[in-house]
């Protein structure tokens, strides 16, 4: 059973690229694709810019979009419940990271492992393929279910080891501990899917020098198995970060970010404010932070992506 | 060197816990949807059902709104990959092949269309809101595919860019000397050569796209309507519709599980490749 993906990074420098020969068919090629850039992509974010320094008073038909330069951004940063979303976002997203790095490692280890029985690693190893086939708005949903005071099986579950009724959800003190676990148990198999992935396709060589010079099965993993590692590890925390802090379905679908606004996370504050309560130019400098924010592990994979690894 | 047998012990308990808390989810989500209604409502809950239904299935399956909402996620998924399949491999084709002028030009493209997907979906969520009310294409199919369509294309070029470069440049050559044009080279090398990387890109925009949902909930208010923004608004409890709600989702990840039955290998393929690249 081949359930392990392998990164490929890939560079466009070295493509086998034609001269070009029948420019009519290159340009029937090209077209749709530009127009679609165009129009879902420059002129949106222009004109989405354009919004972010701008003001308008969209319930007054007549109102017109004015220039008004920085005012939405300073709004922002003195606005507390935008500031703690963000900071709410932060915690959401670095919690989550941290705890699917570390069970998405000793996951990978494991089922690579030539110690255990290789019928039960491959079992494994498909049945980790269950969460991604519920969608992130129907796991919203489903964990509602769950996590329900009265009926729900966990609190059951809890009380059969003797631990009292959680509210989970319910309560703003640990509904965003609720959505951690759920985003856990959504995309923990990925990481472990790719970093297993990379587990196998590592060198067998330095494993074999290491087991030769006695190191112990802890020294090898943190002197050999983690260094090698690093690359997967490092796109992994990219990606993870990225797509963290751009959730969006489940918490939707499970809170909408209450109660109160405990689980309120950045893409669902800024949905609130330009789509429910039409405030567009502030959503659209909101949505500009938060791109600003993932500039940097963007910027990060955008380099990762042109540049070949040298192994 | 075998490792002490209290260390494999615990290697098999770990996984093991790992697994249940896994599944029991989806088990819980299964076997809701065929409960009776008094075994959603017990306490203790019911995990194992002594007595099944499929009544809610059948209720849900006979409505007109949900009937509408099933036929609207397949016209658009199904759509939206064809043209962003369509449309994406051509792109990414000449963006391969073909000097376009100078190399420079065919890697600013190309990185032009990655950054695409760096972007946070919400920056061009409020641009997209005002361009559809001005268009008037809320709450239209035809709004939905060309988002979806506009949204997957830069996936679709930037997965196949990895397939097309790998097709020999000799069997392409050999095509030009016969007087091949390009489309003739695409239509009758490249496509038959890249089956299973355009099958795994367009199973992964195929779910990508069955599952969408914050641009459905934006831009559809009723006739609009796909599975996703059904699901997404049971937010309001108006008591508990565990019966509806688990049935619905069961409904709505089947093509999923159907895919990722009868083709484990492209489903994981396409689903890590995707948010890899």
């Amino acid at each position: 059973m081949q359930t392990e993906a392998r990164i490929r990074i890939q560079s466009v420098k070295k493509l086998p690229l034609f001269k070009m020969t029948d420019r009519k068919w290159a340009v029937v090629f090209l077209t749709p694709g530009f127009i679609l850039m165009l129009i879902a992509y420059v002129y949106p974010l222009l004109y989405s810019l354009y919004l972010s320094f701008s003001s308008w008073d969209i319930f007054n038909p007549d109102g017109k979009i004015k220039l008004q330069g920085m005012h939405n951004y300073y709004k922002i940063f003195t606005n507390d419940a935008l500031l703690s979303s963000l900071v709410r976002t932060s915690i959401f997203s670095f919690s989550a990271l941290v705890i699917q790095l570390v069970i998405g490692v000793s996951v990978a280890l494991l089922v690579t492992s030539e110690h255990l029985n290789q019928k039960f690693t491959s079992l494994v190893r498909a049945f980790l393929l269950a969460p991604m086939i519920i969608s992130p708005v129907v796991a919203g949903i489903l964990w509602r279910t769950l996590y329900n005071r009265e009926y729900g099986p966990i609190n059951y579950f809890l009380s059969l080891v003797g631990i009292s009724k959680n509210p989970w959800i319910a309560d703003p003190d640990t509904a965003l501990m609720s959505v951690i676990i759920v985003e856990i148990w959504l995309f923990t198999p990925f990481v472990i899917f790719i970093i297993t992935g990379g587990l196998l396709s590592l060198a067998k060589e330095p494993f074999e020098a290491a087991k030769v010079d006695g190191a112990t099965p802890w020294q090898m993993f943190w002197k050999v198995t983690l260094p090698l590692l690093r690359p997967v590890i490092l796109i992994i925390i990219t990606l993870r970060i990225m797509d963290l802090f751009k959730t969006f379905d489940y918490v939707y679908s499970m809170t909408y970010g209450g109660p109160g606004e405990s689980t309120e996370i950045l893409t669902l504050s800024i949905y609130k404010q330009g789509i429910k309560f039409l405030d567009v130019t502030g959503a659209a400098a909101a949505s500009w932070v938060l791109l600003l924010i993932l500039l940097p592990p963007s910027l990060y994979l955008l380099r990762k992506t042109f540049i070949r690894e040298g192994r | 060197m075998k490792p002490k047998w209290h260390w494999k012990v615990l290697g098999y308990v770990y996984l093991t816990i790992v697994i249940l808390v896994t599944l029991f989810p989806v088990y819980w989500l299964f076997v809701t949807s065929i409960k009776l209604q008094k075994d959603w409502l017990s306490r203790p809950p019911v995990i194992f059902p002594k007595q099944t239904t499929f009544s809610n299935f059948q209720k849900l399956l006979a409505s007109p709104e949900m009937q509408l909402a099933i036929k609207n996620s397949f016209v658009v998924a199904a759509s939206s990959t064809a043209l962003a399949m369509l449309f994406g491999s051509l792109t990414a084709y000449v963006l391969t092949k073909i000097v376009l002028g100078n190399r420079r030009v065919n890697e600013f493209l190309l990185i032009g269309i990655l950054i695409t997907r760096l972007f946070p979906f919400i920056t061009l969520l409020i641009p997209y809101f005002l361009m559809m009310r001005d268009f008037q294409l809320m709450d239209t199919l035809q709004a939905l595919i060309l988002i979806n369509t506009s949204v997957f294309f830069p996936f679709v070029v930037w997965l196949m860019v990895g397939f097309f470069e790998n097709i020999p440049r000799e069997i392409e050559e050999s095509a030009m000397i016969d007087g091949c044009n390009l489309w003739q080279r695409f239509l009758m090398i490249v496509v038959p050569i890249t089956k299973t990387g355009l099958s795994v890109t367009s199973i992964f925009i195929f779910i990508a796209s069955w599952n969408e949902f914050i641009y459905a909930i934006t831009f559809t208010t009723h006739q609009a309507k796909t599975l996703p923004v059904i699901i997404g608004s049971f937010i309001t409890d108006k008591g508990i519709q565990w019966g509806d709600m688990t049935a619905l989702s069961v409904i709505s990840i089947t093509p999923v599980l159907l895919i990722a039955i009868f083709s484990q290998k492209y489903f994981v393929r396409g689903l890590t490749m995707g948010a890899v690249k």
